[in-house]
């Protein structure tokens, strides 16, 4: 009897927190709408500092230099910042379940198709109106198609990209010259520069040295990472992961096998291309060719690299030039369901005025016209390439290619995860292409909305 | 004249009221730890026993009951299975080696002799590394192409197999780099039994001609009964709950080839936000490892002395 | 042959041959254990550039103390130590203390619902602590108690920890002979006393595996600080790892620096005190 009442009373008490948790999140729900009125007035009251909680991923420096950029904003409108940091690899579960508990931060980031989720489920404030609303913040300055990456159908922004951008290819010069192959940049310069081109030149690297690595196709840290890694080299060809409104699964045309066949060949059968899992960095000076991102230089600048190094634009497909590049974004969001709702979105405002994003320029390319366009981003000083290098790799190619990303759904970490997965399993040699990619679609089908 | 059940009811009464005065010790010395469990353990156990039954999503603001029909659900999910099957034959490559190793290196580790600080040190370090710190290092061994082993191997003329790339690889490399660095804590747990059990046990048995191995067997066994009991039951549990160790080296891929139950729980919950149905998981194996552990306590008291 | 018909000299050179096996069979074993450790103390020395480099370079040139430099002086590296310490010592401190009181109760003492209460705090260390996390922060969060270090002592303290710890020190008790107990209350010793005065300094080998299993769970616990934590200066040295890598990768001589200093302390303490700690066993009176 007596053990019998215990777990009634344990019972009791965690309906009891369930209750708690969907009373509390819809007491945040409605204060959504009072959010605006109630901030307002709080910061209208004299004297008082408000806190404003923002997350982020990066360290302690990243987190100091982003409060100096905040300083005056802090100033203007009375209130201090405080800058949690999460590590990116838990970031979006992290924010998951903060959200989920009521203790998320008033200003958090979303990346690459994963914000789809968080922005359906209204925990981001929509930012059109404030923004449209103010001359000085140019807001026709950003690239449409950016700006307009966070509309699920409303019309809404829902987020500031603060951070894009194509992939360049970096190339080892010393090791080119010591092998006696022909460079990237020479092929730019005739006109051979495609990806048939890239993998022979791999093969004859290999041939070389079979120690080093000819072709890396996946970023430094995104190995596992099979939506982003082959977007490039898809759309060269006219192929696709997903159709443009991620509604359906393409990878399986004909052209979309044949770049899969091309790719796996590339790996195992001429050699030469980084084996799956292999993170061989190119700093190492193993790898003669690597597909990395424009923040990539800073760390190349930075060490004391003993070989040569050049960047030039990704190539092109057997089509032509029409292959579109492909591009993540990073957001600034403002949380919906925080009391601070409106302060948070005056913050977001602020840190992605034009001013702003292009002194952070040297760590995250930004969709501003004024961004793209200005001398700081190409001039890098010493230890970069050059500045019309860097412009033709990371500036005029996205003018001349335009870019493409991929619309994010309901379920897209799990669509990341099953589509890697898939893809191990053909690199692991267990399935044949045409069957993995069959699973792969019957996969990623089963959680598109 | 005080007849015999007279005096034999007070003897049973005075006993009673020792016990009594016991009981209520006992009673007081559990109480914190009891206590701080019921909150901090038995309270989330129960709430994921009732999330389970529930479409709880991380994100969502509203949550409702949906009773069994995660747990339905649970019975036509492809991974779900092969999750379970592989989960176990994490747990039945891990266990009889680790046990095996663990009493193997114990013995040939507790006797002092030169430089056997400096041997059980090395045992234990993999103890202390952290589990992530621990597989990547792994993972950077096991690499396809530039990978410590096979670079060692392809001085000798063999090409390695990709080891952390290949569905029937995947798990028996997990299995190993779990094992190396499980087997310092065993270790030191046999160790400080063994050296409990009294010399003059071997004393006198040498004396009657018993050989090492016969000791072994004979001695050694018996008197740490208990402490092979505890390893064995900690080695099962943790064998099933493995997690870290997956995320590091293999992610759980290829594919979901070492895919164990905690990671696809972690990916259910976390990656995926549903955390109903992750709860529904959690609770399957909550059950089947309550079922293995209480199946060994049963079993314990046909093979293990000092219990009453 | 039987050893009284060999002659002392094919005796000792028997003795020599297990001798050379031994040290044989512990110096691979050892490579095995170590080399990971060597790796990662000689990676935590190198440039940056000679980290990558292939074939990997095994001893570092030039040695360089820029990593640990920048960990110390430029991050707040100490900060996370300092977090890390205190937090795993007062969780070890009171899993020792709760564990080997409900432990020896559980042995030893006869009360009604002994084995029930045994089985349910056994069943506490079953239930994965990636699916209970959630309740946790949510219970937590709701006391306001979320991105402090209570949570971190608390939970695993009367969670797997103490879960462990009792399991541990029952098994130990167990061992104990009831007559020595007996002997305590004949003389007049109350229960707290003779756990204090007789078998907690018996059960000193226990006790040290526990404080050795507690503290590294607390030391190397990555999921529950970063559950729970937001603000990095409360974080521990695990998170504080955590955060080396960002969107361009994993910094890995900084990782491989702040990994060798997590490790080698606890290593050298656990080589120190192993020796005390089997001196101890073989001075316990009770055996022998």
């Amino acid at each position: 009897m007596k053990k019998l009442s215990c777990v009634l009373l344990a019972l009791a008490m965690s309906f009891s927190l369930l209750a708690g948790c969907s009373g509390n999140s819809q007491k945040e729900a409605s204060s959504q709408n009072s959010a605006e009125n109630s901030s307002e007035s709080s910061s209208a009251k004299a004297g008082e500092t408000t806190e404003l909680k923002i997350a982020i991923w990066g360290d302690e420096a990243r987190a100091a230099a982003y409060k100096e950029t905040l300083a005056p904003f802090c100033e203007a409108n009375n209130c201090t910042v405080s800058i949690d940091l999460i590590p990116i690899g838990d970031y979006f579960d992290k924010l998951a379940s903060q959200l989920g508990a009521g203790t998320a931060p008033d200003v958090f980031w979303l990346a690459d198709a994963k914000e789809a989720p968080f922005i359906q489920g209204d925990w981001c404030v929509n930012l059109r109106e404030k923004l449209e609303s103010d001359p000085d913040y140019h807001l026709e300055d950003f690239y449409e198609d950016a700006i307009n990456s966070t509309d699920y159908g409303d019309g809404g922004i829902y987020g500031v990209p603060f951070s894009f951008g194509a992939r360049g290819i970096f190339y080892n010069k010393t090791l080119f010259e010591e092998a006696g192959v022909k460079t990237p940049q020479e092929c730019v310069a005739d006109g051979t520069w495609t990806y048939e081109t890239m993998f022979d030149l791999t093969k004859q690297i290999h041939e070389y040295d079979s120690t080093k690595i000819g072709v890396k196709l996946w970023c430094v840290g995104q190995i596992t990472n099979g939506v982003q890694n082959f977007a490039d080299i898809l759309s060269a060809y006219g192929a696709n992961l997903l159709n443009e409104d991620s509604t359906e699964f393409i990878l399986d045309s004909e052209k979309g096998l044949a770049v899969t066949k091309m790719v796996y060949d590339a790996i195992y059968t001429t050699g030469g291309h980084a084996k799956p899992g292999d993170d061989t960095a190119f700093v190492s000076g193993n790898v003669a060719m690597a597909r990395e991102t424009y923040s990539y230089m800073k760390s190349m600048a930075n060490g004391d690299i003993e070989f040569e190094w050049d960047v030039v634009p990704q190539p092109y497909g057997g089509e032509g030039k029409n292959g579109k590049l492909y591009t993540g974004y990073a957001y600034w969001c403002a949380n919906a369901s925080s009391k601070q709702a409106d302060l948070a979105a005056e913050l977001v405002k602020y840190i992605t005025t034009s001013e702003n994003l292009l002194a952070w320029c040297s760590t995250f390319m930004s969709p501003r016209t004024s961004v793209m366009e200005s001398d700081k981003i190409i001039n890098l000083g010493d230890g970069y390439p050059s500045a019309d290098k860097v412009k033709a790799a990371f500036v005029d190619s996205i003018e001349e290619r335009g870019l493409f990303t991929y619309r994010g759904t309901s379920q897209w970490t799990l669509i990341q995860t099953v589509v890697e997965q898939n893809y191990e399993m053909i690199w692991a040699g267990a399935v044949s292409i045409e069957d993995g990619v069959a699973q792969m679609k019957e996969d990623v089908t089963a959680l598109l909305d | 004249m005080k007849t015999s059940t007279e005096i034999l009811s007070q003897k049973t009464k005075k006993h009673q009221s020792l016990n009594y005065r016991d009981s209520k010790w006992g009673y007081l010395f559990i109480m914190p730890m009891l206590l701080g469990f019921l909150i901090a353990t038995v309270f989330p156990i129960i709430a994921t026993f009732a999330y389970s039954m529930t479409n709880k999503n991380m994100m969502s603001r509203t949550t409702d009951f949906i009773w069994l029909e995660n747990y339905i659900k649970l019975f036509s999910d492809k991974t779900f299975k092969n999750t379970l099957v592989q989960t176990l034959q994490f747990t039945l490559l891990l266990l009889p080696t680790n046990l095996i190793l663990t009493l193997a290196l114990a013995t040939l580790l507790k006797d002092k002799f030169k430089g056997c600080g400096f041997f059980r040190t090395a045992v234990f370090t993999p103890v202390v590394t952290s589990v992530v710190v621990w597989g990547v290092l792994w993972k950077y061994i096991f690499q396809s192409d530039n990978g410590l082993i096979n670079a060692v191997l392809r001085m000798v003329g063999i090409t390695g197999p990709q080891w952390l790339m290949n569905v029937d690889l995947a798990i028996p490399v997990s299995v190993f780099v779990t094992l190396v660095k499980g087997l310092g804590m065993n270790m030191i747990i046999f160790i400080g039994a063994m050296l409990e059990v009294p010399r003059d046990y071997y004393e006198a048995s040498s004396l009657d001609g018993a050989t090492k191995i016969k000791q072994f067997f004979y001695i050694t066994l018996p008197n740490i009964a208990p402490s092979i009991f505890l390893v064995l039951i900690l080695t099962t549990i943790g064998s099933l709950k493995v997690f870290g160790q997956i995320k590091a080296l293999t992610e759980g891929g290829p594919g979901t080839s070492s895919y164990v139950m905690v990671y696809y729980i972690y990916q259910t919950a976390f990656k995926n936000y549903k955390f109903g149905y992750a709860s529904a998981i959690s609770v399957i194996l909550f059950l089947m490892i309550v079922a293995l552990t209480l199946l060994q306590w049963t079993m314990r008291k046909r093979w293990v002395y000092y219990e009453d | 042959m039987k050893i009284e018909q060999m002659t002392s000299k094919q005796l000792k050179s028997r003795k020599q041959m297990k001798k050379f096996l031994k040290y044989l069979v512990c110096i691979l074993v050892a490579a095995v254990m170590l080399f990971p450790m060597y790796w990662l103390f000689t990676t935590s020395f190198k440039t940056a550039t000679n980290v990558a480099k292939y074939p990997p370079q095994w001893w570092p040139n030039p040695w360089t103390l820029a990593n640990y430099k920048e960990l110390f002086m430029k991050r707040p590296f100490i900060k996370y130590l300092w977090n890390s310490i205190y937090v795993a010592v007062l969780m070890t401190g009171g899993v020792i203390l709760f564990s080997s009181l409900a432990g020896y109760a559980f042995a030893k003492i006869k009360f009604k619902g002994n084995n029930i209460l045994f089985l349910i705090i056994l069943c506490g260390m079953m239930m994965p602590i990636e699916v209970t996390i959630i309740p946790i922060y949510t219970a937590l969060s709701g006391l306001k108690l979320a991105d402090s270090h209570v949570g971190l002592i608390v939970a695993p303290m009367f969670g797997y920890c103490g879960a462990f710890g009792t399991f541990l020190m029952r098994q130990y008790f167990l061992t104990v002979p009831t007559e020595l107990i007996e002997a305590g209350k004949i003389d007049g010793a109350s229960q707290p006393l003779i756990f204090i005065k007789i078998l907690l300094p018996m059960a000193i080998s226990s006790i040290s595996t526990l404080v050795i299993f507690s503290f590294l769970q607390s030391w190397n616990d990555y999921l529950l600080p970063l559950v729970l934590l937001s603000d990095s200066n409360k974080f521990t040295l695990p998170l504080g790892l955590s955060l080396l890598s960002n969107e361009d990768g994993m910094k890995w001589e900084l990782v491989m620096a702040a990994a060798t200093f997590s490790t080698v302390p606890i290593l050298a303490v656990f080589y120190m005190c192993q020796q005390k700690f089997m001196e101890s066993l073989s001075m316990s009176g009770l055996k022998g």
